[in-house]
């Protein structure tokens, strides 16, 4: 059944990671700049 | 056919999600083998080295005799928990001093003999012999660090106590993450604070300066609770016989013009109310043209060697001047 499913939308799933990627790496550099946010920590 | 097509939406839905999460980190984490990213330094830190206290007050300490190598540099903790050697609790002859403080005290992002506590107490030993018992966490308040001095710090019956104050020493007590396991992921952890930065880029409410005024307006809990522990640290001086001194730390980002002028006259005027000698760094620091060239890295505004070699020097005769009162 998955492995159908991965041959009939296999590129469907690549289109959508792609653009899953492009977000990750408009945000890397669009936010890339000296830091403009408070100190946070994750405490645990 | 109708749940054949849920199915196939499903599948459409998550699979590419799967698909990206396991690429997105295996790549996160190729990439960071040659670079470093603040907030993902402080998700390990949190992860390595602090646990919970039972004490609501302390929150969270360092996990004693641990090590790890955060921001491209090594933080070992000592029996206690300490970024520090190991001290004998029973005395010598020397003049012993506490620090306490945050993550500035803590040195992150430096390596330990850079920190102004390692250069402090070799300045101060050349003059007379002299300890410095390191108390600094990342991410405390004024109220977790006088609790963490009741709790760690007073069996070392020290002369003097200097607390390094930073503009953050008002937020309240942090709570622990609600979803832990997330810290683990680079890539959430990436997500999480690029998204932050984002909005941070778009809208002026949620940048640090206006986050930090605020911790200081009229009735904020969180100064409340910060003046009350200011007041606490002072009692305890008086009552366990030590020299109680307060050093305000600079915000790196705007030096010429600073920003929370307001902000350390209020802690500075509670300060003298009490009567704590208390030293403002940031006019020190007013000439300094390029405040990035004393930041950790661009993503992280930490003081780096250089300006802890510059607090060091500016706070050496303000500690020296006196010993157990």
């Amino acid at each position: 059944m998955i492995g159908s499913l991965i041959k009939k939308y296999r590129w469907h799933l690549v289109g959508i990671v792609a653009i899953y990627a492009a977000i990750s790496v408009w945000l890397f550099f669009f936010t890339d700049s000296p830091q403009t946010v408070p100190f946070e920590y994750e405490i645990h | 056919m109708r749940a054949r097509r849920a199915v196939e939406v499903a599948f459409l839905v998550a699979a590419p999600l799967a698909l990206f999460l396991l690429l997105g980190e295996l790549a996160l984490r190729v990439y960071l083998r040659t670079h470093i990213f603040y907030d993902v330094e402080m998700s390990r830190y949190a992860l390595a080295l602090k646990v919970d206290s039972p004490n609501p007050l302390i929150g969270h300490h360092h996990r004693p005799s641990s090590e790890a190598r955060l921001m491209g540099v090594s933080i070992r903790t000592n029996a206690d928990g300490f970024r520090d050697d190991e001290y004998p609790v029973a005395r010598g002859e020397a003049r012993r001093i506490v620090f306490l403080g945050d993550s500035l005290t803590l040195g992150w992002g430096v390596e330990k003999e850079e920190t102004f506590e390692h250069l402090l107490e070799r300045a101060l030993d050349a003059r007379t012999p002299t300890e410095v018992v390191n108390l600094g966490v990342g991410n405390y308040n004024t109220t977790q660090e006088v609790n963490l001095l009741l709790e760690k710090g007073l069996k070392y019956d020290p002369d003097q106590v200097v607390l390094f104050y930073f503009i953050n020493d008002a937020e309240p007590v942090p709570q622990k993450s609600r979803f832990p396991g997330l810290g683990h992921s680079r890539l959430v952890t990436f997500y999480w604070s690029r998204i932050k930065a984002l909005r941070a880029r778009l809208s002026d409410s949620v940048g640090f300066e206006t986050y930090y005024s605020d911790l200081y307006r009229e009735g904020s809990e969180g100064w409340a609770r910060s003046r009350s522990a200011l007041s606490q640290l002072a009692a305890l001086g008086r009552e366990h016989g030590f020299d109680l001194r307060v050093v305000l730390l600079p915000e790196l980002h705007r030096l010429a013009d600073y920003p929370f002028a307001r902000e350390h006259a209020l802690v500075t005027q509670h300060l003298n109310g009490i009567g704590v000698p208390v030293l403002d760094l940031a006019p020190f620091f007013r000439n300094e043209s390029d405040p990035h060239s004393l930041w950790v890295s661009l993503d992280d505004a930490h003081p780096n060697a250089r300006a802890h070699r510059l607090i060091a020097e500016y706070t050496l005769d303000f500690i020296a001047e006196r010993g157990r009162s």
